[in-house]
């Protein structure tokens, strides 16, 4: 273990970092560098080897067949130097689908990956003046740089997925990433994505903890899809209240590449999914869903930056949350969209339903264009359940508390619905009905083998 | 087909060069003597306009305190537009014509009679035909307000702002900087430090105006900048309709103009404040024009009260102005209606923020955005429901129309609902002309100039209807000269 402030204290040293401020306009109510900045952060510490954590975990979705990897506090689980799909492998970026460590594959091939995602940064913009042709090009936010920054030098651990060119995974690929200590913790997983030409793979990624756990989590997950690869990320999140994770994933898409991501938030103290797409060849195509389900105090942020770089290129958008309790939910999209972007298609929508209160809705649905034919829209509303199709149904006998349920898994359902893994989106369903009629205790559906009582 | 979108694109090219060959037709020159501070800025200007408009105690305390406060603060960054720094120094701060401190219209020197009637303004009231009474103002001082007599039988005050300092103390100290603070942002500090003249409106209880109000700004003076203060005040059950319309000289150099204007709305009253405004946008290159920051804003204080915004942006190299409403009293309404068109290298950054706090108030949105040519327009707006707003309702539609590509179209909207029962609806399109609304026109023998502006017209045909009549005619005529032709 080591302390977190003699890790910053290094990091900030070094000469590239530069913590933001985010004041102004583009201030944040929930930022990883207030985090940083509050007192509590000194009193974590950072996990340097991965010895004695659990190996294996099991996965309580009913029917759920996937190859399963296991990553814990931003270790990953499984015999060094080998394949984690089939461990009498070697790991190898070869012509055989490949999940392993970064450490594991010899240097020539982890600079061969990595040089996909090493694009040239370009420093974000400060100071007073700006150009106006400054103003078109796909920046990203001085926070965003230094998230990924950070964990790209802190990450202790790596885990690469590699699937080879036309390959397509037999049975859709778990990442269960775990976080577990007794004490208060700051985590760093890192995932690398390498879809070649023509490969498809649907990928579940969930984010579980213990219930008392007290986790500040930066993760980080860099996708390259070329041309015509095909992924589908669910990444799903139910950590106890204590935990604050933040969750970037940036994806690069090469011609006809098609990524489609759902981001669930079930459970989670504080919650950022921060998400960045380029589209960087014609017909690209990326479709990002969020539901986000929040009581309690808990606090749920999502940031999506989609750029438009090249011609006929397609995004789509579609959030949508239940806030009770005290619950907050932030919403930032950003559609950006180049000059030579022609042809764009993107879409834009966030839904939020408010069902206590004291329960609080943001929302900030940018779109920022400078090519002329384009079809662009966005859509936010703010409100209550549907007061007619509420009283139509009391007309018919059902009771005011069913009724209300009825409509809210309806409204979850248009996000669920677009889930392609068949008995992931049973369970889910099943999980939000169980959510709004609040049979969901905190021991249910834990991750966790414990035998109860501790949790 | 490569061939053909080669010729379209040079069409294209062509038509959009034609537009940006119309002139700015307001652009002349008035040849009268000036009255001017010298440049720069300091505690000592401050009170030379104070002294120059003997003006007292209280409103020198006021300039001097949002001065200090202007020192401390800096500038504003986060708009999406760019220029050169400006230099604070560099501007003057007051420029009087002469002759015109006397009321009677006979003193007024026939030069400044002369500009208004160019600009479509008759000063002389025997002349009017439709009534409208107008409060003309050229840079620092208003020249002239009509039908003053006539509306004070109805205890109406129509006057400039330091006719209103000077006679109505109690009103100026219980409203001025109540809806716009001082130090509310930089431009509105720097305005309510050096602010020179402006119109003053107070309609008592009960009375409905018998005439549109109007006030003209004129900036003629070389390297001044306008900073007019206006104050609107619509006491209980009143309801007053007003409209604001600008030109200013063409000139190489970067002219800035700061206004305020407040509105107060009571109980049961009515304001409707609508702009036509029309600075010169600067040449084709992007040299000169006006820098239009404005900061509006009005209260609805009272229940039921309500504030309309309607406003029609074609001119000023760089626009910044968000007319906001505080919906303060049970029931009341805010609306805001704009079209904002940028041509050349113009810059606009405009919007709007409806503050809910009182209970079942309701807002409206309609923003329509065209740019074209290497314009950059954006919508940048909040909505923002307070805990205690129980029963709020917002809806806000903003759409955007693309004309050529090298232009931009940006939305920035925030949306904040810290209460359950409000309803929000926030919806955006962008896009071009479509192709098929154009065929349609050409093949009942449109050109495709009258069907481009046929388009443009019908595509702000929202925010026109709100404008009053006499208003509208000159909206329309606007939008046609500014887009003329030009197809995306």
């Amino acid at each position: 273990m080591q302390n977190t402030k003699d890790m910053l204290q290094q990091w900030a040293a070094s000469a590239k970092s530069r913590i933001p401020t985010g004041r102004g306009m583009f201030a944040q109510h929930i930022s990883l560098w207030k985090e940083l900045a509050a007192n509590d952060f000194l009193q974590r510490k950072t996990p340097l080897s991965g010895n004695g954590l659990p190996q294996e975990f099991r996965c309580d979705i009913k029917d759920l067949d996937t190859h399963r990897v296991s990553v814990c506090n931003g270790f990953v689980a499984g015999q060094a130097g080998r394949n984690l799909l089939f461990p009498d492998k070697d790991a190898a970026l070869g012509n055989a689908p490949c999940v392993c460590r970064l450490q594991d594959l010899s240097p020539a091939e982890r600079e061969r990956l990595q040089a996909f995602f090493q694009a040239e940064e370009a420093e974000p913009e400060s100071g007073k003046i700006r150009l106006t042709a400054d103003f078109a090009k796909p920046g990203r936010g001085a926070d965003t740089l230094q998230f990924v920054r950070l964990n790209r030098e802190l990450a202790p651990e790596t885990l690469v997925v590699y699937l080879p060119a036309g390959c397509h995974l037999d049975k859709p690929l778990q990442i269960v990433n775990l976080c577990l200590g007794n004490e208060p913790l700051f985590l760093q997983p890192h995932y690398l994505m390498l879809l070649e030409k023509g490969a498809s793979l649907s990928l579940v990624h969930c984010t579980d903890s213990h219930p008392q756990a007290d986790i500040l989590a930066n993760a980080l997950t860099e996708i390259h899809l070329q041309a015509e690869a095909r992924l589908e990320y669910i990444q799903m999140q139910n950590v106890g209240d204590r935990c604050k994770i933040f969750h970037h994933i940036q994806a690069n898409l090469q011609a006809g590449a098609h990524l489609n991501l759902h981001r669930m938030t079930l459970n989670g103290g504080i919650t950022q999914n921060n998400t960045e797409i380029n589209l960087l060849e014609p017909k690209a195509h990326a479709e990002v869903f969020g539901l986000y389900l929040q009581d309690r105090e808990q606090k749920t942020d999502n940031q999506v930056k989609i750029n438009h770089v090249a011609p006929q290129t397609y995004s789509r958008e579609l959030f949508k949350g239940v806030m009770d309790d005290s619950a907050q939910a932030y919403f930032k999209g950003h559609v950006f969209v180049s000059p030579q972007a022609q042809q764009t298609e993107a879409y834009q929508s966030c839904r939020n339903l408010l069902v206590s209160p004291k329960a609080q809705a943001y929302a900030k649905p940018y779109l920022e264009i400078y090519a002329d034919d384009v079809q662009c829209n966005h859509g936010v509303t703010v409100g209550q359940l549907d007061e007619d199709a509420l009283f139509y149904m009391r007309c018919r006998g059902i009771s005011a508390e069913s009724a209300r349920r009825l409509l809210m898994r309806a409204y979850a359902d248009e996000i669920l619905k677009e889930i392609g893994v068949e008995e992931l989106r049973l369970w889910l369903t099943s999980l939000v009905k169980k959510r709004f009629s609040g049979q969901l205790q905190a021991c249910q559906d834990c991750i966790l083998s414990c035998t109860g009582g501790e949790c | 087909m490569q061939a053909k979108s080669v010729k379209k694109q040079k069409e294209q090219d062509e038509i959009l060069k034609e537009i940006t060959r119309n002139d700015y037709e307001w652009g002349f020159e008035t040849a009268v003597a000036t009255h001017t501070l010298k440049k720069g800025l300091n505690e000592e200007v401050v009170r030379e306009i104070s002294r120059l408009k003997g003006e007292p105690d209280y409103m020198l305390d006021f300039r001097l305190k949002a001065f200090r406060q202007w020192q401390k603060m800096e500038e504003p960054t986060w708009g999406h537009f760019e220029h050169a720094p400006i230099d604070f120094q560099d501007i003057v701060y007051y420029a009087a014509p002469e002759k015109a401190s006397d009321n009677p219209l006979d003193n007024i020197d026939p030069e400044l009679l002369e500009t208004f009637k160019k600009l479509g303004i008759e000063l002389d009231e025997s002349k009017e035909l439709p009534k409208v009474a107008v409060d003309a103002i050229m840079d620092s001082v208003s020249v002239k307000t009509m039908y003053s007599e006539e509306l004070a039988k109805q205890g109406i005050i129509f006057c400039s702002i330091s006719e209103a300092i000077k006679n109505h103390p109690d009103l100026i100290q219980q409203y001025l900087g109540s809806v716009v603070p001082a130090g509310d942002n930089y431009y509105s500090a720097l305005n309510a430090a050096v602010f020179s003249d402006g119109s003053f409106v107070y309609i008592p209880k009960g009375v409905r105006c018998p005439m549109e109000l109007s006030s003209y700004f004129r900036i003629n003076a070389k390297e001044s900048g306008q900073f007019e203060r206006t104050l609107i005040i619509a006491d209980e059950g009143a309801y007053v309709s007003y409209m604001e319309g600008c030109t200013a000289p063409m000139r190489d150099k970067n002219q800035l103009h700061a206004a305020v204007v407040e509105i107060v709305v009571l109980k049961d009253a009515e304001v409707k404040y609508s702009t036509v405004q029309n600075w010169y946008p600067g040449d084709k290159e992007g040299r000169g024009g006006i820098y239009n920051f404005v900061t509006k804003r009005g209260i609805c204080k009272g229940s039921r009260a309500k504030l309309s915004w309607t406003q029609v942006e074609t001119g000023s190299a760089i626009t910044w102005k968000y007319p906001s409403i505080i919906l303060k009293g049970d029931h009341s309404t805010g609306e805001f209606y704009s079209v904002a068109v940028t041509n050349n290298r113009q810059q606009a950054d405009t919007g709007t923020k409806m503050i809910h706090i009182g209970q079942n108030t309701s807002s409206t949105i309609v923003s329509k955005g065209v740019s074209a040519g290497e314009s950059q327009n954006s919508y940048r707006g909040l909505v923002k429901i307070m805990p205690a707003a129980e029963g709020a309702r917002n809806f806000s539609r903003c759409d955007s129309l693309l004309m050529g590509n090298r232009c931009g179209a940006h939305t920035w909207p925030d949306i904040q609902c810290q209460n359950r029962t409000a309803i929000v609806e926030h919806e955006a399109t962008t896009s071009k002309i479509s192709e098929e609304k154009l065929f349609y026109c050409r093949q009942r023998g449109l050109s495709e100039e009258d069907a481009v502006s046929l388009i443009v017209n019908g595509y702000a045909k929202d925010v026109l209807e709100q404008l009053p009549m006499e208003f509208a005619a000159e909206a329309q005529k606007l939008l046609s000269v500014s887009l003329e032709g030009s197809v995306g």
